[in-house]
């Protein structure tokens, strides 16, 4: 009996050291796409799916054409890069930084940022609040709820505040906005996320922005201290530093 | 080297350790490494301050001549004068110390630098208050989420340490699990931060060894530091660090959106970049 009760007592601490020990993929059958990341490819403005221009509302023109005319002229900052706060929305996947995703602890998706102490955490399988329930605390990247579809990832994220651009040219959105990211590997060194962006107050209809990244698990994410020299990002096409 | 010799290769290596992990499967089984995670699950430091292991140095203390008050107890809050008489502090120590006593004496506002939105490094890290830890632990990495300002450090699981690290406000953490302890070796930090609340400087050869385990049931995150650095201390420090569980989830926390200057005072600005980085 007392053997008995030992093997069984292994193979149950052995049933629990599986998450860590394999590290990889949690959730049951969940496809891994966890890794490190890195985008190839910088857009300062937004390309948007299908080509084109946004497709402003005139309300969403207007604060737009405001927000270009304040950076240029220093009456709006843009605290992503003075301060370093979050880069929110949209512009956040465009980083020319690498991140990381982790699909742990389970229950979540954390997705760590180099640039900006950014860190989103997604809720698996747990439905996101109405945006009545979360407008009393907005968040820069939102409050993000997931749940797998096949071999994606798809994202739901809501409860914005107004501060951040959708791109580094001021592209606008209210704190109604809502995205939805879906998140899968389109090769074994690949992975996709194609956004979409749902905010009727400033723009005519929902749009989309792909973003496509490598894998590069070699490399190590560093400190990322606002104000001090970061790492080469110059491999990453478009980024200009001033 | 040729395609099927790195093919043959490959294949002993995965045999190798198919059959290592054969071998040492039940006695590395029987112990399952330590889980300080969860979806819903974060520590909160318990104090500011280091605990002494009896019997060791003592970590620096405030100053008997001066009343040190916390936030939130009543009084009036004061700023922390660091004790000088501390037998285990280099002189290099006593006069970074007695500098920065003299500027709190002299009005300066002494918040921590956490407080002013710097990073803490290594071991200070877990002694930022209030704002729960949270872990995230594969098998090959570790990383440690404090919430405030969503700082993070990186733990790279069951290698050894780079041969040249360049200095680094969280160094190279490098970690490994003994039975139900995380061990987390830090080498490559840079001496910007502090090892203590009361300003006590170090310097780049600062070796910090951390043993996580959890106590009292799961209640308690229990950290053992070992705090090596021949420039601050004359014996290394070994203090201990408790945080106690929460039942909460990581969300976003901006620690500064501008620069904060309460009431005017000369204060450590923020970190702020005066020109884009891209």
């Amino acid at each position: 009996m007392d053997d008995r009760r030992i093997n069984s007592r292994s193979v149950l601490v052995a049933v629990f050291a599986l998450p860590i020990l394999a590290g990889g993929a949690y959730g049951q059958g969940a496809p891994d796409i966890s890794g490190t990341y890195w985008a190839t490819q910088y857009n300062a403005k937004i390309q948007i799916v299908g080509g084109g221009d946004l497709p402003l509302t005139p309300k969403g023109k207007a604060a737009y054409d405001k927000n270009v005319a304040g950076l240029k002229d220093g009456s709006i900052t843009d605290d992503a890069r003075k301060y370093c706060t979050p880069d929110g929305p949209v512009r956040n996947l465009a980083t020319p930084y690498p991140f990381e995703i982790f699909q742990a602890p389970p229950g979540q998706i954390t997705i760590i940022h180099e640039l900006n102490h950014q860190i989103r955490v997604v809720a698996l399988d747990k439905p996101a609040p109405k945006y009545e329930e979360l407008v009393a605390f907005p968040y820069y990247n939102g409050h993000a709820y997931g749940k797998f579809e096949g071999d994606t990832l798809v994202v739901t994220t809501l409860g914005f505040n107004e501060k951040t651009f959708l791109d580094a040219t001021g592209a606008p959105h209210t704190d109604e906005l809502v995205t939805t990211e879906r998140i899968r590997r389109t090769s074994p060194t690949e992975l996709e996320v194609v956004v979409t962006v749902h905010d009727p107050d400033y723009y005519t209809r929902d749009w989309q922005a792909r973003f496509v990244y490598k894998l590069r698990n070699e490399v190590r994410l560093e400190d990322y201290v606002c104000g001090e020299p970061h790492r080469d990002i110059t491999s990453v096409a478009g980024v200009r530093r001033p | 080297m040729p395609e099927q010799a790195r093919i043959a290769s490959r294949y002993s290596l995965a045999a190798g350790l198919l059959a290592g992990l054969v071998c040492a499967g039940a006695p590395a089984l029987a112990q399952s490494p330590p889980d300080f995670s969860g979806a819903n699950l974060g520590w909160i430091a318990v104090g500011t301050e280091w605990t002494a292991v009896p019997g060791g140095p003592q970590p620096v203390k405030q100053d008997p001549a001066h009343r040190y008050v916390p936030n939130n107890t009543g009084g009036q809050p004061t700023f922390r004068i660091a004790d000088l008489n501390n037998p285990n502090l280099t002189q290099f120590a006593k006069d970074s110390l007695k500098k920065t006593n003299e500027e709190v004496l002299a009005g300066k506002p002494m918040w921590s630098r956490s407080a002013r939105c710097w990073a803490t490094g290594v071991p200070g890290f877990i002694l930022t208050p209030a704002q729960p830890l949270f872990f995230v632990q594969t098998a090959q990495q570790v990383r440690m989420l404090h919430q405030h300002d969503n700082d993070v450090r990186r733990i790279f699981m069951n290698v050894p340490h780079s041969a040249n690290v360049k200095p680094s406000w969280y160094g190279e953490s490098v970690g490994r699990y003994e039975g139900d302890t995380l061990v987390i070796d830090t080498i490559g930090l840079n001496d910007k931060t502090f090892v203590d609340n009361f300003r006590t400087p170090h310097s780049e050869k600062l070796h910090v060894v951390e043993r996580y385990r959890l106590v009292e049931g799961g209640r308690f995150l229990q950290t053992e530091v070992l705090i090596e650095d021949a420039a601050v201390f004359i014996e290394p420090l070994k203090v201990t660090k408790r945080s106690r569980r929460v039942e909460q989830s990581l969300v976003e926390w901006r620690c500064a959106a501008g620069e904060i200057n309460y009431f005017g005072y000369d204060a450590d600005p923020v970190p702020t970049a005066t020109t884009p980085d891209f």
